[in-house]
């Protein structure tokens, strides 16, 4: 396998590499010298990279925090960190909402059941069987009911 | 949910450490903290809401700090006096923050953000969002301005690596 490059080293090291990538570089960085050896060097580097960039703070250690500007004070500005959303403005929000769908339940038409558009056909065999005749020659009575509901019957 | 002076309170030192860093000046990152509070709270007076507040915070801190930095560079050359150091500073680390600033004052705007941001303690994702940089690119970024500040220093020091 190819050595890894600085920046996936540094990545490594920052801990930000995927659980696959560490997998591969662990195994990696256990036989392999060269890249065992540069990211011990890029975390020496880092490491006193950040000591000296600290050390530019060093001397403001005595900054105390600055009172809070006139303008800010005795007004309770209300910040919402986690979505934005005012617990007040939500709550409006959410009464309006309810209020809508109360009213649109209110006011929309009843749904009635559709009126069937189908003709209904009952047919009753057999009124009074006359054993003397064939099936083809025996009675039938058939009952028609349309979508008005009127009923005829048929011989 | 917290009112502002509670925000105020918890990010100031934060928010002023990476000024000064950036900016190099006291009273200039002093001013810049100042300012990025105003916006906030022109922000929230104005109505509007702020998602991801820390975020928001070191984003605006840092482009105020560049624009900061951008302004010092148009008048250097009016405004060439040396700032005052405290007294109580040794001679050795005098020298050593004159040149870890200029090694910095060498690198992109962009690059001093993210290198000053890493010394924080910021995660990538954190650098990614602070400073509008790439999360897919933070880590080739910082391994190449890691590398130019080593060079730098090297070139000034050689005892500092």
């Amino acid at each position: 396998m190819t050595c890894f490059k600085d920046d996936i080293l540094q990545k490594y090291l920052d801990k930000e590499t995927s659980f696959d990538e560490n997998l591969t570089m662990d195994e990696h960085l256990n036989h392999c010298t060269d890249c065992a050896k540069r990211m011990e060097q890029l975390l020496v580097r880092a490491m006193r990279i950040k000591k000296l960039i600290h050390s530019l703070g060093d001397e403001n250690k005595e900054e105390s925090i600055k009172p809070l500007p006139l303008v800010f004070a005795g007004k309770k500005a209300i910040i919402h960190t986690k979505n934005g959303w005012n617990p007040l403005k939500r709550l409006f929000f959410g009464v309006g909402a309810a209020c809508l769908l109360a009213l649109i339940f209110i006011y929309t038409p009843k749904a009635y059941p559709e009126k069937s558009q189908n003709v209904l056909l009952m047919q009753q065999d057999f009124v009074e069987i006359d054993a003397n005749k064939p099936y083809s020659e025996q009675e039938t009575t058939i009952t028609v009911i349309d979508p008005d509901g009127n009923v005829s019957y048929s011989k | 949910m917290k009112t502002f002076e509670e925000i105020y309170s918890e990010n100031y030192t934060k928010l002023y450490r990476v000024a000064v860093k950036m900016v190099d000046d006291t009273d200039n990152a002093s001013d810049i903290v100042q300012d990025v509070f105003m916006s906030l709270y022109e922000k929230f007076s104005g109505g509007t809401a702020v998602l991801y507040l820390n975020t928001w915070l070191y984003r605006a801190t840092l482009n105020k700090c560049l624009d900061c930095v951008n302004r010092q560079k148009r008048y250097s050359s009016l405004d060439s006096a040396p700032e005052d150091q405290p007294e109580n500073n040794t001679l050795e680390k005098k020298e050593n923050k004159a040149l870890v600033r200029m090694a910095m004052s060498k690198l992109q705007p962009k690059e001093r953000a993210i290198l000053i941001l890493y010394s924080e303690g910021f995660s990538y994702k954190e650098i990614s969002d602070s400073t509008g940089i790439r999360f897919s690119s933070v880590g080739k970024t910082l391994a190449r301005t890691l590398e130019k500040m080593e060079n730098q220093l090297k070139t000034q020091r050689y005892d500092l690596f």
